[in-house]
This record gives structure tokens, sequence and C-alpha cells, in this order.
């Protein structure tokens, strides 16, 4: 199979060079320089070895010959018009084709290139050039020279299959939390965020956990092994602490485990950080961070994950708004049937778990708060308001709503996971 | 929780009515208790507080005041003392405390629950045996009085429980299972603790373990019990509350005197705790309206007495409720007895502002705009180790937060940035189609002896590409369209990276400070990771730029 080299194809546009030559002459003589064509000397060349001219004096001549071929169509023209359409040569031009490098030969290992590496060209190159009035791939030149008015669009099968794309998507587990932030920003909450490494006097004595609680223990919490410890807040508020702990708990009170460093193991440390620094005046705040735990991780357990802990600050609040905001939450996540069963932490005073009923699993227990004990809140200075507050395990209402049973799914590193997981809206 | 196994028989015999399992599961969740029936076995769930119910005496009782059969504060008749026990100053464990329970019946299931009742308050009141021990005994086996005193180690022999041999106390810590087991509580002593009768026979040795002589049986009928530890007040809760567990089953109560040289007092005392709070004061904590006639009705329901005298309602807490503080612990228990779930919830009118935190906003930003560069999002862990996080990064260790307990090698620092995660990730997705454009944005966390705690939570921008044709170009693409999109005034200058290769990474410059770096990952790195397509990366500290 052959095809025109670039000079074939601009010659078959333009003419060849020894026609555009005899058609300036014509049937006078002219002067060489007067002469205006490209490729003159090729013409020149090429009108003599056709005895289509003479030069005499400086002038060119055409010959008999020379005016016969300007009334004839030139052979070599018409051969380069079949290559370019069929690719077939006609017999006795092949080597003067060759010789003057029209035209080459694309062989059958380039032809199947083509196919594999353009298919679409190879269409454009076979079918076009065939069925000159259907279109496969719509491309510029026939929308700018207005073709496609002429032609037809050669019929596509929509049900053919597509190559898979993925989107650039949210993680699925953060869009989550992210819908539970807004939800809250919208109720009137401000987001506040504390240290990941955490003194145990916030993480637990602030929080009127013993100092020999065993969740105090290397068995539920992370310790810091960089042998340093904290800065504790001034003594007014130590004294405090130290002093309801006494008080209520007996033994003794360390202040060096209360500077114990640490992973911090629930962001209720956080909660009680603001209530430090905000005072006894009404608010509303939220913390959604990560925490951490000595644990065995599998399918159920993490040794990090996040949790949703709340506060509302305020005089005269009460345990029925405690459970309004339970309720309103549970709405959020699309619970619309909520019960409430009594519970303990030892920072609350009342307490209360609420569980949600799920479809399919049932009631779920899933909302944990309370009302902060004054051994909480007087060391911290609070004793004109109240404290509501709650400390949601976010993993377990986020594997619900995302409809996965392996909790380490949610750091999944696996990208076909990521890639394939829907957008929640909830 | 604590988690309990009782009989489902034994404990309506006590309770003296026919339940329903559906009418015990739902009563007990008013005690906090989660129970799963299975036959005639009944699991409960009970949180830790409520040392009081770790017995099915102790929950028979509850439901018995709960369901008003029994209402009220319960009554233990104590009979004088016919025993002594004469203290000596003993400096590992100073008190102890005992009772005498005398008439009871035991059946092997009353022995295993008696068993239970010690293993649960050991491992919470008693802190694991080392704030309080509990020992019981046969006393028809030894003589009184009894003396409790300080002993060297090879200065006594008796025969331990489940030992067939004598054995002096250093060869019980050394040999005996439960020796093994607790004798770091007795490290820092090198004298110890023993409980002898008046032939200096050995009743036990607290808090490790107690002498065969005295071990009961179905033949047993009189008690001793002995109570030690480090803390006079858990002592004495830990001997009210299975004093009352077993006064409850039947059992005739009789004091015990203890002398030392400071006094002598017979124990149990089961005076109760007056709490007084206003009469208001239920109803401005729950925010429902109440009758207060029925406060009295509803405490007596939940084992108090109660009754409303002039503005105060006075409360008398039964001894072995150890989890009552304040007047707090009383409202909750009002409102147990109310119905928590008759309570109409209510949102207070209580007008703020929401906001996002200034660092969660300008994060979500960063998101949205990888997002916008067709990244997928993913999330990992902080914790990680030495060797993902440096060793394959081709990166000399800087200083980290090293982990004094980890449960695993694999998470034993916390990271200080985040392309090792995301490095992970691509490795382990190698059958994943390509491209793959991942990214992160969250906390690393960083020492710095400026803060509090000697770290800081350190916000940061991981993002990596990988392909066949990946290039540093592309990722300058995207490192200076992310600065664009914030505006960011910004300086690429060249720059060395162990984990790139040499002359293809940039930093980033902003305001004459380094915020980051990106270029080609070194085929070395890929090579630690079983990578075998380019890999181009960034990495932005954003606390550096917002």
């Amino acid at each position: 199979m052959w095809k025109l080299t670039k000079e074939g194809e601009d010659y078959l546009i333009n003419g060849f060079p020894e026609i555009n030559l005899i058609k300036q002459i014509k049937e006078e003589e002219k002067l060489l320089n007067e002469i205006k064509i490209d490729n003159l000397a090729i013409a020149l060349n090429w009108a003599k070895k056709n005895e289509w001219i003479k030069i005499e004096n400086k002038k060119i001549i055409l010959t008999e010959a020379g005016k016969k071929a300007l009334k004839e169509k030139y052979k070599l023209n018409d051969a380069l018009e079949l290559i370019s359409k069929t690719g077939r040569c006609p017999e006795g031009y092949l080597e003067i084709l060759l010789n003057r490098n029209l035209i080459y030969e694309v062989k059958e290992i380039e032809k199947q290139r083509k196919f594999k590496f353009n298919f679409i060209e190879f269409i454009k190159n076979i079918f076009y050039k065939k069925q000159e009035n259907e279109i496969t791939q719509l491309l510029p030149k026939h929308i700018i020279h207005g073709n496609w008015k002429k032609m037809k669009f050669k019929a596509y099968d929509v049900n053919a299959p597509a190559p898979k794309i993925w989107p650039g998507k949210y993680q699925a587990y953060l869009d989550f939390l992210d819908e539970i932030k807004e939800r809250l920003i919208s109720m009137g909450f401000v987001e506040v965020d504390g240290p990941l490494v955490e003194s145990t006097f916030w993480n637990c004595d602030a929080l009127f956990m013993p100092q020999d609680h065993p969740a105090r223990g290397l068995h539920d919490i992370f310790e810091i092994e960089n042998n340093i410890s904290a800065k504790l807040p001034d003594s007014s508020v130590l004294e405090k602490v130290k002093e309801e702990h006494l008080k209520n708990w007996g033994g003794t009170w360390n202040k060096d485990d209360a500077s114990k460093l640490i992973l911090r193991s629930q962001t209720t440390a956080v909660s009680a950080r603001v209530l430090y620094e905000h005072g006894d005046k009404p608010g509303k705040y939220f913390c959604i961070g990560r925490n951490f735990r000595p644990d065995v991780i599998d399918a159920k357990h993490l040794i990090e994950f996040q949790q949703c802990e709340g506060i509302v600050i305020g005089e005269n609040l009460t345990f029925k708004h405690l459970l309004g905001y339970l309720k309103d939450f549970a709405h959020a996540i699309g619970m619309k049937e909520i019960k409430f069963m009594p519970s303990y932490f030892p920072f609350t005073e009342p307490s209360v778990e609420g569980y949600v009923k799920h479809p399919k699993l049932g009631w779920m227990e899933v909302l944990p708060a309370g009302i902060l004990r004054p051994e909480v809140l007087k060391p911290l200075g609070i004793e004109k308001c109240r404290v509501l507050a709650w400390g949601i395990g976010i993993t377990r209402l986020a594997m619900i709503k995302l409809e996965i049973d392996d909790i380490r799914h949610l750091f999944s590193n696996d990208i076909g996971f990521l890639r394939d997981k829907e957008q929640v809206i909830m | 929780m604590v988690s309990l196994e009782i009989n489902k028989t034994t404990l309506l015999k006590l309770i003296g009515k026919e339940l329903t399992d559906e009418e015990l599961i739902d009563i007990l969740f008013n005690f906090k208790c989660e129970a799963t029936i299975v036959g005639d076995s009944i699991n409960c769930e009970i949180t830790p507080d409520r040392l009081d119910l770790f017995s099915v005496e102790g929950i028979a009782r509850a439901i018995k005041q709960f369901l008003e059969i029994e209402p009220g504060l319960q009554k233990i008749p104590i009979m004088p003392s016919t025993e002594t026990i004469y203290v000596k100053n003993v400096k590992a464990r100073p008190h102890i405390r005992a009772a005498i329970i005398r008439n009871m019946i035991f059946d092997e299931a009353f022995i295993l629950d008696l068993m239970q009742i010690q293993e649960k308050l050991h491992a919470t009141i008693g802190r694991d045996r080392k704030k309080v021990a509990i020992g019981i005994h046969d006393i028809s086996k030894v003589q009184g009085p009894f003396t409790y005193k300080e002993v060297f180690p090879n200065e006594i022999r008796f025969m331990p429980l489940d030992m067939k041999k004598e054995m002096n106390l250093k060869e019980i810590l050394e040999e005996h299972p439960k020796g093994k087991k607790y004798a770091n509580l007795l490290k820092d002593f090198d004298i110890y603790p023993i409980l002898l009768d008046a032939k200096e026979r050995v009743l036990s040795f607290p808090p490790i373990i107690n002498g065969e002589l005295t071990r009961v049986s179905l033949e047993t009928k009189d008690i001793l019990i002995d109570v030690t530890g480090t803390d006079e007040k858990a002592v004495e809760n830990t001997l009210n509350i299975i004093v009352s567990m077993l006064s409850f089953r039947g059992g005739i109560v009789e004091a015990v005197k203890i002398s030392s040289d400071d006094f002598t007092k017979e124990f149990p005392s089961f005076e109760p705790k007056l709490i007084k709070i206003k009469k208001e004061l239920p109803e401005m904590i729950l925010g429902t309206k109440l009758n207060l006639d029925d406060i009295p009705i509803f405490l007596e329901r939940m084992g108090y007495d109660a009754a409303i005298v002039g503005d105060s309602i006075e409360i008398f807490i039964p001894a072995y409720r150890v989890d009552v503080f304040s007047e707090m612990d009383i409202i909750e228990d009002i409102a147990i007895a109310y119905g928590y779930n008759n309570i109409i919830p209510e949102l207070p009118k209580l007008a703020t502002k929401g906001e996002f935190s200034k660092k969660e906003k300008i994060s979500k930003k960063i998101r949205t705009v990888m997002i916008g560069f067709g990244a997928q999002e993913t999330l990992n862990f902080i914790l990680t180790n030495e060797n993902d996080c440096y060793t394959k990064m081709h990166v000399v260790p800087e200083n980290y937060i090293k982990i004094k307990n980890p449960v695993s090698s694999e998470f034993n620092i916390c990271r200080t940035w985040i392309l090792p995660s995301l490095m992970k990730i691509l490795s382990l997705n190698k059958h994943r189609s390509y491209p793959q454009k991942i990214f992160e944005v969250s906390d690393c966390i960083v020492p710095d002896n400026t803060q509090e705690t000697k770290a800081r939570n350190s916000r940061k921008l991981g993002f990596v590409v990988c392909h066949e044709t990946a290039n540093l170009t592309e990722m300058k693409s995207y490192v200076e369209a992310f600065l664009s999109a914030f505006k960011i005034k910004y300086e690429i200058i060249k720059f060395e990276h162990p984990s790139f290769i040499p002359t293809r990474v940039g930093a980033i410059i902003c305001n004459g400070e380094n915020v980051g770096f990106f270029g080609e990952i070194h085929p070395k790195v890929l090579e630690k990771w079983e990578l075998d397509k380019p890999v181009i990366a960034m990495e932005i500290d954003l606390d550096k730029i917002f």
C-alpha cells in the first residue's frame, strides 16, 4: 500500500512545478527572471526532461509537446490522486514517483500499529475516505466548513462499554464527619480543638477520675516515652482538683501523676480545657477529634478513633434539655426513634445513654451523655452555670451510616474501596 | 463494665416474685445493668460504680426495692461481738475490718457466688487487691481471739489454699500461682501481713492467699470475713457491701471487735449517711414537673429512706451505696424512679452563634481544591513506626513522640509527616488501576518544648501522584495551582531531600520560611515500598501558611 509524502500531497493540492511553469509561459516566450513559481529548479529540470521547453538566450520557449501538455491532464497528477484515495499505484508510474520522493510504501506492520494505537485515525483514513458523507468522530473541520450538513452521523451504540474513571472525592468517613459538624454548627455550636499529646491532668484528674482508677492504667492509655512531663495550669486549679479528689475518693493525690504525658484517650479532655478557659458563662462547643487507646485491632476495635464531644453551658439548663439535644442529634443522623437509659460516667450525674432504633440492627446505644458533676465544674471555676455534655462514639454511627461492618474501613488504605464508596447525603 | 453471671432461679427466689425474662431485662436497665438471659443463666453487664450490684443478692435487693416489694433502707440487724481481732502495726496493709455471718446454708452455687463477688470487688474497688483484699473463712475451724500482725517471710509456715504442703511466705510468693501473681504488691516490704488465730494458726496471708484450714465447704455454717487494705474507707465500704449482701440472703450478722493501740471499735457499721437537698432541686435539675409527695416514694424504690422536712428532703443513704457522693447522685436516682423516658425532651432557649474552627475551615477549603485536582482523599493513622516513617523514606529520624506501652511494633511512634502514610497506600494498591492520585489533610504530632504538653498538633497536607510518566513538571503544576488558588505569595528554590531525586525536588518558600517541598520520589525509596512506577509528591505545613 502506497501513501503520498508531504511533497506529494503538496503537489496534489498546488500542482506539479513543471505544470505550473508551462502555465506561466503559455504561448509567449518568457525571460527566466520573469517566472515566479515555487520549486523553479525542479520545474525546469522536469519540463526539459519532458521536452516541453527550450531555452534560448535566457528565454524559455514552449515546444509543440509543451503546448500539447498544457491542454491535457498530467498523467503523474492522476497517479497521485489515485494513490491518495486508494493506496494503489497505476502501472508504469511507480518508479518515477518513488524517484521524485512523492510516495512511500506503508508496510503491513505499520498498518497494524496504527490500528492498535490510533483507532480513530484508522477509521478516519479508511472509512471516512471511502464513505465521505458519514461522520464518525466529529472534527473541527466539519463544524468550521459546515460539511456536517451534507453528511450523516455514523450510528453509535450507547450500550458499548466505556473505560472506568473515578472522580476526586472526599474520604467517605470524613465526609460523614463534615455533615455532623455542619449540623452542630447550625445548632449554634462553636468548634474547638485541643492537643493530642495531653497531660493526665486534663485527660483524667480534671474529669474526676481518681488517680488509682483502673482506666488510667497502661492498659487503657498510651503513655509518652520521651521522658518529659507537662506544664500544669496554675496552682489554684490544681489545689481545687486535689481537694475534690481527696474529699470524695480518699487516698492520695500526686501532682507527678497528673503531669504525666499521654496520648489523649477521650475528647472530654478538650471540654475540660474549654470550660477552664471560657469560664462561667453560657456557650455551646463541640469537638470531633482523634483519641488513642491501647486495644486489639480488629473489625470492631481501633487504637485510634474519633469522638464527637459537645458541651452546652448555661444557667437553668436541665436534664430535659440534655435529652432534647440527644433527640435532635438522633434526628439529624436520620434516626427517628430514640429511648433513654440510665448510665454511668465518672464525670457526669445524672448520666444517660441514648439508644436509637436502626431499621435492621434494632436498638443501638450510641449517645452517651450527662450533666457534668459539680465535683468537675467547681475546680474549673464554673459555679453559676450548669453544663450538659456528651461524648459520642462517632465511629459506630459512621459505620451504620456508611453501611460498613469493619471499623478498619474508616481508615481504609484500599484505593478500590475509597474510589467505590459513595458520598454521604444526610 | 463488670460482667456478672447469676442464676435466674436463685434471683427469683430471693425476689419472691415471678418475673418474665423481658420484665427482668427492663427492670435491670434501671440499674445501668444490661442483661442477657439464656435458660437459667443471666449475664449482667454492670457499670463499675454500682459495687452493691455485684452479686445475685445485691441485684435481688435492688429489684425488690424498685418493685416496692420491700422499699426503703435494708434493715441489717447486727449482733454484738463475740470475737476480737488485735491489730499490730502492719505497714504493708494497715487496715483490717471483719464481720461474722452465722447460720448460712452453703451449697455449691452459693460458694461460686461468694467467689464471684470477691473477684469482682478485688478487680474494682480493690484495685486488683492493692487497695482492698477479702478473705472468707469457716470460723468453726479456728479459735479467737485473732491477731493481725507482721511476720518475716520465713518465720511462719502454713498450707495455703490449693496446695498440698506447708510453705513459708517466701515460698508462697515464689511458687504458688497466686503468690507469683500478687508478689509485686509486697515488693516494697520485707515483713508481711498475716492473720492468725489464738493458736497461731494462719487464716490468711493478705493480700495473697488464705489458709487451707479455713476453706469454706458444704458443711460450713458460720463464716468470718476479713477485709484488709491500704485505704480505710475502701476497706470499710467493701466489708459493708459483702455483709449487707449476706444479711439479705438470711445470714445473722455478728460484729467483730477491732482492737489496736489507737482504738477499739466494733464493725461493721451500717449507719446511713444523711444528705439534705432543697425540695425544689429535683425539678430544677430534671426540668420536669414532679409531685413533691412522690419524691420520697421514688427514693424508697431506689433503696433510700427519705422524708420531707420543712424546705428540705432528708435522704438516708445505705452504707453499701458507695457511689453516692452528693446531691446530684440522689437526683439521678429520682430521675430513674420517675423514668427517664417519662421526661419530655426539649431544647433550651439558648441562642448562640455556631462556627467552624479556623483550622478546620481552612482544611476543608484545601481538601476541596485537592479534590478539584481529581485526587482521592484518604485518612490515615497518626500512630506509625520508625521503619515506615523514616527508614523506608531514606530519611534520618528527627525528634518524634514515642509510645511507652505500644500494642504493636507497627504503631509505636507518632508521625511527623504525611507522605509515608500515602506511600504505604500506594504500595498496597499496585493491583488498582493507574493513575493513582491520593492526598490527606490531617494532623501530625511534633515535639515542641514551648508547649504546655511538650508537643503540638501539626496540620499538614500530603499529596502523591503515581503513573508511568509522572514527573517534576507535573507536580510543580499542582503545587503552583494549589498556592495560586489561595493567593499565596511563594518562591520555589532548589532543595535537597533524601526521599527525592537530586535536582528534581524544590522547596516552597513563603515569607522567607520553608513551608513545604515537592518533587520526584527517588527510586531507592520506591524500591523500599516495592513500587514500580514513578511517584511525585508534595508535603506542605499548613500551620505555616494559614
